[in-house]
């Protein structure tokens, strides 16, 4: 009962800031909203394209080329011994009867030229390995193949792996300092909207900390008002986003259908969205008791 | 307290030690500060203007801490206290203000509850708190339900009294407390603090001038360019 009346005392003071100034909560809220709508759309798009990433992100290939004089028998053994290596998660064999006779089909010649004689093409076991994979360990495994008897060669072409997952570590990293900025851009919105309510109400922090009021107790209503803040800001960002996405569906459908995908601007899915606004709560209580211990502090 | 032991037998509440207060690198406030208040005991801290009156106050409640020396408050050094056990001590210390800082924008009931309810008590143990304290300094009980605003400046000084007196303190430091009273209220008030004194609070007032006659126990504790003059 008695934590419950600091509660409640607390949850009374911040209403009480709300009302008396009540624009200045609103543009706080709007601002906020802003700053949360763009990085929150751009989540449940990220979030509903997995499906559709998981299938564009290919896996590194190793290719092993069999000696010539490697027989049937020997490639088929080769093609168990690969498969059985760790992270390996496929193994293919392109026959070289199949490979000539592609070859044949590309270059338009009917029949074999005489000079060809024997098919000079090899065996080739393409293996696929589970993701995720270190260029090294696919330069280590290669390294290890080609040792073995009846390898003629490996080869791994890793350079366009190493670009995408440059180019991935590059998006994580420009998320990361663009979810970062967010984060700062509300936490000074919020910070602000602090300094402000705690700057018109010098008397109740001084007779607070006159009659006895913990630092806990005296900040804990600029924490109640910034959570209130941000879980408001949330929801309005989550009605930005639930409204763009409903005014942009139909243009990107039509554009994504032009390139056969079957992609759809997704909304927020309920459960990612109460994610939200429990963080963004959360966060806007650290926050506000981070401003307010600053603007109170002292003894 | 023990039955046997009467407030005098008890260790001091509030002990000055050779107290030195400045401000930047102005004159001292306050000079080579020593004396001590006994439980029980009323005391008036009388000087003029600018003597140094509101920083013994100030130093009392941890609002400061002295230049050099120790104030001890219940046992307590205040200067070395964390700012985490400092509100604990607030608890036990009814302060009245010169302006006595009630809140506008709360009814007077809420003002007088304000100090219970940061002392951990429930929504409704405090409002009876404030209620009782509300009574113990006369005012009507529709008085509560009013902004200080409505008040008169007498009623808004028992509103003050009041809520110093709602944690039940050991300890109420008035800051000329009769400054803005006409002589009856101003008569009335110092019968009040009179009273908490006999009931075994310490009572320290601060005025500038001579106050409405005062209680026959008390001591006058004269202040004059920052020193105390027993």
């Amino acid at each position: 009962m008695k934590a419950l009346a600091a509660q409640r005392y607390a949850a009374g003071r911040a209403f009480a800031m709300v009302r008396d100034r009540p624009l200045a909560f609103l543009l706080g809220v709007v601002l906020a909203a802003s700053a949360l709508a763009l990085p929150l759309s751009l989540a449940s798009i990220a979030w509903a394209s997995r499906p559709v990433l998981a299938l564009m992100q290919p896996a590194p290939e190793i290719s092993v080329f069999a000696a010539p004089r490697a027989t049937a028998r020997d490639v088929d053994a080769m093609k168990g011994r690969l498969a059985s290596l760790p992270g390996v998660t496929e193994v293919t064999l392109r026959p070289k009867d199949a490979a000539l006779a592609q070859l044949f089909k590309k270059s338009g010649f009917a029949t074999p030229p005489a000079e060809l004689g024997a098919n000079p093409l090899p065996d080739v076991l393409i293996v696929r390995l589970a993701l995720p994979v270190s260029p090294e360990a696919v330069d280590g495994l290669s390294a290890g193949i080609r040792g073995w008897p009846l390898v003629d060669a490996v080869r791994s072409d890793l350079d366009w792996y190493r670009k995408l997952r440059a180019m991935g570590r590059l998006s994580v990293t420009a998320l990361a300092v663009f979810g970062g900025l967010v984060a700062l851009l509300v936490a000074l919105i919020l910070i602000g909207t602090v300094r402000l309510h705690a700057g018109t109400r010098a008397d109740e922090v001084a007779v607070l900390k006159l009659v006895g009021a913990t630092p806990r107790f005296i900040v804990r209503p600029y924490a109640y008002s910034a959570a209130l803040t941000l879980l408001l800001a949330s929801a309005l960002a989550a009605a930005i986003v639930y409204l763009a996405h409903a005014a942009l569906r139909a243009p990107i459908a039509n554009l994504t259908a032009l390139y056969g995908s079957p992609f759809a601007l997704p909304n927020p899915e309920p459960v990612h969205l109460l994610a939200v606004f429990a963080g963004a709560a959360a966060f806007g209580w650290l926050v506000g008791v981070a401003g307010a211990r600053a603007v109170v502090g002292g003894r | 307290m023990n039955p046997a032991t009467s407030p005098t037998d008890l260790p001091p509440i509030v002990v000055f030690d050779r107290v030195t207060k400045r401000y930047g690198g102005e004159r001292a406030a306050l000079t080579d500060a020593t004396f001590a208040l006994s439980r029980s005991e009323f005391v008036l801290l009388a000087g003029p203007s600018g003597a140094g009156k509101s920083t013994v106050l100030r130093l009392i409640c941890g609002l400061e801490s002295p230049t050099s020396g120790q104030v001890t408050v219940a046992g307590e050094n205040v200067a070395r206290m964390s700012r985490r056990s400092l509100p604990f001590l607030r608890r036990s210390i009814g302060v009245v203000l010169q302006n006595l800082m009630l809140l506008n924008d709360r009814t007077v009931v809420d003002n007088v509850a304000l100090p219970a309810l940061a002392a951990g008590l429930s929504h409704a143990e405090a409002r009876e708190r404030a209620s009782a304290a509300l009574a113990r300094v006369a005012l009507d009980p529709d008085a509560g339900r009013v902004p200080p605003t409505a008040l008169s400046g007498g009623e808004q000084q028992r509103v003050a009294l009041a809520r110093a007196i709602v944690n039940r303190p050991a300890l109420v430091l008035a800051d000329e407390p009769t400054a803005h009273v006409d002589e009856e209220g101003a008569a009335r008030l110092l019968q009040l603090l009179e009273q908490f004194a006999i009931a075994g609070v310490t009572v320290l007032m601060a005025t500038h001038g001579e106050a409405a006659p005062l209680p026959a126990r008390t001591r006058i504790l004269h202040i004059e360019a920052g020193r105390i003059v027993q």
